[in-house]
């Protein structure tokens, strides 16, 4: 753990992860007030006594709306992880593992899913279904699959012909075991770092479809469509464009340094050993 | 049959794809290790040797393919077995010993989780047993001569050192009781005092479990004190075998005399040392139509290059060449 506080990328995405972190657990006990209560009167109001960081073009509560708004980032975030690393993997593990023929079907496979730009599966999803959260995190791990199956296909194809493999073999273990408790343990370091990074693009990717308004639907808040409401008053109340945004790069920005900190640690850890 | 008998290989023959090509790499191999028997098998690398080894435990590279032949342990043909008879054999009843004991062991599992691992695999009734089955991993450390065996247990592999490790690789080898013992040069990576200490303990695993082991090497100087009896391998086939001490003193194939010169010796200091001129032919170059060494052989004739050398006794020995009858030729032009 102490090799973790000494990496400076480590700290500071930690801390930035943090931040939203406080603003997401702090909104499920605590909102200043109701994000979707209409108050015309006292629209764009900028940074104020009663609403910390102002309010926006129908009078709601930026706060409170950027609360509830990190909640689904982080959920969109997790679960994309989630189902991408439980799905992606054991592919790519049976594909290095195995290799050959297997190998070339299953690589196949995962090339043509990578080959769709993530916005037109997206696209496609919405059009065919109704927008939904579960709709989108489905599009959103069809994006995140194919880098998780690939990264482990790699680990396992590297590892499936070391001594120490074919040592265990000899033992008499399975494959599964092999896979499970011997393989696996190795990739951990670089499917950290594969996971905090499809962690930021699921967030990005989010608020870019609800930018173009095929994401999370209004009234709920969420970072990407605050940002696109905003952005017609940018003009008379540049604040409120930028703290949506700001939101944003602090979350995404956070999930990188993470990233690029558990990759120094580990290839610093491998030249030592 | 012998009832005797634990390993068999007859006439078994590997092969490799390459590039579509078939490349035969192991020829038409006999071979025979009796209970409680220490069988050396010695030749130049590239000669096939670990190839057969890796074949006994049907770890043999994936591009490779069984031509014919049978490998039987305990006379079954193991070629037969499915991939579930061969994770409750391997480990169990057979072991193998790898050449590398630095890259051997999981470096993420610490040494006494691998043995029980190991132990569980085979033998589930265990499981639950803790302290019984921890006990058991002490009294095979302390058997295989490791100090500290309750440090050692805690430990990770990169925290010994390569005698240390070769000794938890014969522990893990040996902790399910098998008959068999593969060993891969397994002291070929050690300096020469540690290979004492492992080929000893070795020798006491033979003789208090009636261990049978085949032990694959290069050094003639050790095959000749440690094993009961040799075959010498040449270019993926067999070309000499017979008891080790006699086949050591009085070597009668070209190759086997080539092999045996070139020893270095305290008596041989300040002359210079005889080698066998060439290299082992690459797999690309083998015929598999004559005998094997004829293209290094001094000696060799018109009939070495076009016919099979079929295998000849002689002399409590088993032979290939051609030209057994000009024994003494071969000597007068080796001992030259």
């Amino acid at each position: 753990m102490n090799k973790y506080l000494k990496n400076r990328n480590f700290i500071i995405g930690f801390i930035f992860l943090s931040i939203i972190l406080i603003l997401a657990f702090g909104g499920l006990f605590f909102k200043p007030y109701n994000p979707s209560q209409i108050d015309i009167a006292n629209k764009l109001q900028g940074f104020s006594r009663q609403h910390i960081l102002g309010t926006d073009h129908l009078g709601r509560d930026i706060l409170s709306r950027l609360m509830v708004g990190s909640t689904i980032s982080l959920e969109i975030g997790f679960f994309v992880v989630l189902f991408g690393a439980l799905i992606g993997i054991p592919i790519g593990a049976i594909a290095g593992y195995y290799g050959g023929k297997i190998d070339e079907i299953i690589m196949k496979l995962i090339d043509t899913l990578m080959s769709f730009p993530g916005v037109l599966i997206a696209l496609m999803l919405i059009a065919v279904f109704n927008v939904s959260l579960s709709i989108i995190i489905l599009a959103l791990v069809l994006i995140a699959l194919p880098k998780f199956a690939r990264i482990s296909r790699s680990g396992f194809y590297k590892y499936r012909e070391s001594p120490f493999v074919l040592a265990t073999k000899a033992r008499g273990a399975s494959s599964f075991r092999i896979m499970l408790f011997h393989i696996l343990p190795h990739l951990v370091p670089s499917l950290m770092v594969t996971a905090s990074l499809t962690f930021a693009t699921a967030i990005i990717s989010e608020a870019g479809l609800s930018y173009l308004g095929l994401g999370i639907q209004p009234p709920t808040p969420s970072f990407g469509k605050m940002v696109s409401e905003a952005q017609s008053y940018i003009l008379q109340d540049p604040l409120y464009v930028f703290i949506p945004t700001l939101a944003i790069t602090i979350l995404v920005l956070g999930f990188n340094l993470i990233g690029d900190g558990i990759q120094d640690i580990s290839e610093k850890d491998k030249n030592n050993e | 049959m012998s009832k005797d008998l634990i390993l068999e290989i007859n006439n078994f023959s590997l092969s490799f794809i390459i590039n579509k090509q078939e490349i035969n790499a192991v020829n038409d191999v006999s071979l025979k290790v009796e209970k409680g028997e220490i069988v050396g098998l010695v030749g130049e690398s590239g000669c096939g040797k670990s190839l057969t080894a890796l074949s006994i435990v049907n770890l043999a590279p994936q591009n490779s393919f069984v031509v014919q032949g049978e490998i039987k342990i305990h006379d079954e043909n193991v070629l037969k077995f499915t991939s579930k008879q061969w994770n409750e054999r391997r480990g169990n009843d057979f072991s193998i010993i790898f050449q590398e004991p630095m890259t051997a062991l999981d470096p993420l599992v610490k040494i006494g989780n691998q043995i029980k691992q190991t132990i569980v695999i085979h033998n589930k009734e265990f499981k639950k047993d803790k302290i019984k089955l921890k006990q058991m991993i002490i009294d095979m450390l302390i058997s295989v001569q490791l100090k500290d065996p309750e440090l050692i247990y805690n430990s990770y592999p990169h925290q010994l050192s390569g005698g240390m490790r070769q000794r938890v690789l014969i522990a893990l080898a040996l902790i399910n009781n098998p008959c068999l013992l593969v060993a891969d040069e397994a002291t070929t990576a050690l300096d020469v005092s540690v290979q004492k200490q492992v080929l000893n303990i070795l020798s006491t695993m033979n003789k208090d479990r009636n261990l049978s082991i085949l032990f694959i090497s290069h050094d003639l100087g050790i095959v000749k004190n440690f094993c009961d009896r040799i075959y010498v391998m040449y270019a993926g086939a067999i070309v000499e075998s017979g008891k080790a001490n006699d086949l050591i003193e009085n070597p009668i194939h070209p190759y086997t005399k080539g092999l045996i010169s070139s020893i270095p010796s305290f008596s041989k200091r300040g002359s210079t040392l005889s080698t066998i001129k060439g290299n082992v032919p690459t797999l690309l170059k083998r015929t598999n139509t004559g005998c094997p060494f004829v293209e290094r052989c001094l000696i060799s004739k018109k009939i070495c290059l076009s016919e099979k050398v079929p295998q000849q006794n002689y002399n409590n020995r088993s032979l290939y060449c051609h030209l057994i009858d000009l024994e003494k030729s071969i000597k007068e032009k080796y001992d030259e």
